[in-house]
């Protein structure tokens, strides 16, 4: 009887209509944001590298108004991968940064802070202590172990500067090596440590890490050289992003403070805590400067000759 | 009154007790540790405090002083990193870590650190500590001031900005500025 009403029957009709004005109106929101991807160099692996920085792109993602996507991407495809437009954001170290920037007029967006040298870092060369191996000139002859080849501060300054000494490494080393798999740079110090190598290059950003975490002793080791500092891992975009998206972009990374956060998941997250920053530093592109040298007295990219 | 024997020892007894609580807030019994250290001079005190927190600082860093002499600056820092460890928050860490940072060209970075030490301690910058640094931080401020300023002139970043500030800050500080 009562279902039957007119009344009865408008309401209904009405809830309905509301009801799906309402579902397709949030449907076309989120339709609406655009999305965007964001290459990010794996420094271990994979799965590190998409449980880092998922957080700080949801982040990205909230702030921005941009669906962004976390790309995961190897240190050796990551300039080919970029070039093709697989992403319109990129993080990576600061070698592949200078190579975006000469092949590709990647613009700079900001540098990543972490380690007592903020948003820069610098490159060792180490010894086992007792083992005599104290300077440059005491390597002829020696066994060592480099970090991956486009490393800034685990290959490139190391071998810059054995060069700068009048070390050549191709000819006065017995040999070198380069460790296979992820957590090269551990396994450099270990190598050294365990007395596989004479000597390694190692970032300063790793030995800091592991005699934080006890891994090692600061009396373990004699550092025999040390590069000059350079800057750390780099955002960047492609040259056709617009330049109110890269200001805009560097904001939201500039303002974050070790207290923000970012609902992902279900659960409260800090943003830099998660992805293993002390925030970001605005650096210029003349900063990069050391880095530039350095390839180009190492014969490296971008400024290879054959 | 005293009717009998019981009374006189009763009254004995109160006199006896009276007489003690006499002789105790006299100050004839006992010794208290603490009313002995009130005694000291605080300023005595605060002296000794002083040079004992000075000489252990000064000895326990010793390794870290003897490698920046001997221009070791990478293994300075990873020893700083285990005193970070051992004495968390230590401002004697931070006024090292400026000083190489900031020999290493890295002036933002080391800027910060001799004002977080700084802020927790003023004897950096009070000529009468034997921790005090002032000449090396009047050094620091008076070159990074104009330097930041002129970078500001070119493009303002935040970090910039948080350098001059904390220039600034060491700034004020030497000059007898309190916190």
């Amino acid at each position: 009887m009562l279902f039957n009403t007119s009344v009865f029957r408008t309401f209904i009709c009405l809830l309905i209509a509301v009801s799906l004005l309402v579902v397709l109106s949030g449907c076309d929101s989120v339709q609406n944001r655009p999305v965007m991807r964001i290459g990010y160099m794996n420094c271990n692996s994979e799965a590190e590298t998409v449980a880092r920085f998922t957080p700080l792109t949801a982040y990205l993602s909230e702030k921005l108004n941009i669906d962004f996507e976390v790309i995961p991407v190897d240190t050796q495809d990551f300039e080919e991968r970029f070039t093709a437009g697989e992403f319109e954001f990129g993080h990576s170290n600061s070698l592949l940064y200078i190579m975006l920037k000469e092949h590709q007029q990647m613009q700079l967006i900001a540098t990543e802070k972490r380690g007592q040298y903020g948003a820069r870092t610098a490159g060792t060369i180490i010894s086992r202590k007792g083992s005599g191996i104290t300077r440059i000139e005491h390597l002829k002859g020696k066994r060592m172990l480099f970090g991956p080849q486009l490393a800034p501060s685990g290959y490139l300054a190391q071998y810059d500067l054995m060069l700068q000494a009048g070390f050549d490494p191709e000819m006065d080393l017995d040999y070198y090596a380069i460790p296979h798999g992820s957590f090269k740079h551990e396994k450099v110090v270990y190598g050294v440590y365990f007395g596989k190598f004479d000597v390694a290059a190692a970032p300063a950003l790793d030995l800091e890490l592991m005699t934080r975490e006890g891994r090692i002793f600061a009396d373990d080791f004699n550092i025999i050289a040390q590069s000059e500092v350079i800057p750390y891992c780099t955002f960047g975009a492609a040259r056709n992003v617009p330049a109110d998206l890269v200001r805009a972009f560097r904001k939201v990374l500039l303002e974050i403070t070790p207290e923000t956060t970012v609902q992902f998941n279900g659960e409260t997250i800090k943003v830099l805590d998660s992805a293993w920053i002390s925030g970001f530093e605005q650096l210029s592109d003349s900063d990069y400067d050391p880095i530039r040298r350095m390839a180009r007295n190492a014969n490296m990219p971008p400024y290879q000759e054959f | 009154m005293i009717r009998d024997l019981f009374d006189k020892f009763l009254l004995l007894g109160l006199v006896a007790v009276a007489v003690a609580i006499a002789l105790v807030l006299g100050g004839f019994f006992g010794q208290d540790d603490a009313l002995i250290t009130q005694k000291r001079n605080p300023a005595v005190e605060r002296a000794m405090q002083e040079k004992a927190r000075s000489a252990f600082l000064l000895e326990t860093y010793q390794p870290v002083e003897h490698l920046m002499l001997s221009d070791r600056h990478a293994e300075a820092l990873l020893k700083l990193q285990e005193f970070d460890k051992t004495f968390p928050g230590e401002p004697h860490t931070m006024i090292l870590r400026g000083s190489i940072l900031v020999t290493q060209g890295v002036l933002s970075e080391g800027l910060a650190q001799y004002a977080a030490a700084v802020k927790i301690n003023g004897d950096y910058v009070d000529e009468k500590s034997s921790l005090h640094r002032r000449d090396e931080i009047n050094q620091l401020v008076e070159s990074a001031v104009p330097a930041i300023r002129k970078s500001l002139q070119v493009a303002s970043t935040p970090t910039l900005e948080k350098s001059l500030r904390d220039a600034y800050y060491l700034q004020s500080r030497l000059a007898g500025g309190c916190e």
